[in-house]
């Protein structure tokens, strides 16, 4: 059976700190590199992941 | 199996027509369980499940856990990644389950980047709904790219590269036979069956989401091959935006 976990606001919030962290970047420093294209190794997961929690935030 | 097109691009079928939060939340863990079944006889040695479904109100994401890749060997060695990524929610009239975006990548672990991306978007602005990113080098496209004055000419993966909108775009099968047969990566013994079972099955619920797009066009098909059909009163609507978006 496939695992569901239901999160919080609080859950994400958590995981999108923990992910910045992690990189040792803002958020805002991020969404630049990946505007610019200029992503490289696990800055690639972690937008990805980023944007994944935007999804489950805000649609 | 339907993975990722299990919802192509607007809606799914009719038979996935939902009507509250719960008919929905059994609609996306029926296609996370047959997405990681796809997954698990096709592709060996993946992690147990290879997918979990994240969910808050009624979105919810397919994929690995915390944003984790699953392995692709090539004879027995972990030479690649394989990123997948879905996600869902209700439609704008809330009655339907649509994939707002979905992401299949295969990533080098070299430098843990994508050589590869195949992405969909149900509302991509001025990309193509469905399109492929190659991320490589060819100095004669720089070339003829700078010359024609993109603004990044010299990296191929700015390109999206269109394949088949929403309706007829690559679902995932597309992509594991592709890693299988193209790559060469390592499979299970008998993934080929699983394969084409489910693109089967995605294609023929791709097939009616076409017939309901232009119904007239379908009726005038069936009616050439024999079958009697008759319009309803009043006439369904034709929709086209499906069929005209890049």
């Amino acid at each position: 059976m496939t695992e569901v976990q239901d999160v919080t606001l609080r859950d994400l919030d958590k995981r999108r700190d923990e992910i910045l962290g992690h990189l040792g970047m803002a958020y805002e420093e991020l969404a630049a590199k990946a505007s610019a294209r200029s992503l490289v190794g696990d800055e690639w997961a972690a937008w990805e992941e980023l944007r994944e929690i935007e999804f489950l935030r805000n649609g | 199996m339907g993975s990722l097109g299990r919802a192509p691009g607007d809606r799914v079928p009719s038979e996935r027509i939902t009507k509250t939060t719960r008919d929905l939340h059994q609609q996306v863990e029926e296609f996370g369980q047959e997405t990681a079944e796809l997954l698990c006889s096709t592709l060996p040695r993946l992690p147990d499940p290879p997918i979990r479904i994240l969910r808050y109100e009624d979105r919810s994401i397919i994929g690995p856990a915390d944003g984790k890749s699953l392995p692709l060997y090539a004879g027995g060695q972990h030479l690649a990644d394989m990123k997948l990524s879905i996600a869902c929610q209700l439609d704008s009239v809330g009655k339907y389950l649509a994939v707002d975006e979905s992401t299949f990548n295969l990533l080098a672990i070299l430098d843990r980047a994508p050589v590869l991306r195949i992405h969909y978007l149900r509302d991509p602005g001025t990309r193509p709904t469905a399109h492929v990113h190659m991320h490589g080098h060819r100095g004669a496209l720089s070339h003829l790219l700078s010359q024609a004055g993109h603004d990044s000419p010299h990296d191929m993966s700015s390109l999206h590269i269109p394949v088949g909108g929403s309706r007829f775009r690559p679902c995932l099968e597309d992509f594991i036979q592709f890693l299988i047969c193209e790559c060469r990566f390592d499979a299970q013994p008998d993934w080929r069956p699983h394969v084409e079972a489910g693109r089967e099955r995605w294609r023929r619920r791709q097939a009616a989401a076409v017939v309901r797009d232009v119904p007239e066009e379908a009726a005038r098909v069936l009616r050439d091959l024999g079958y009697t059909v008759e319009a309803p009163d009043p006439l369904p609507a034709t929709q086209l935006k499906a069929l005209r978006n890049w």
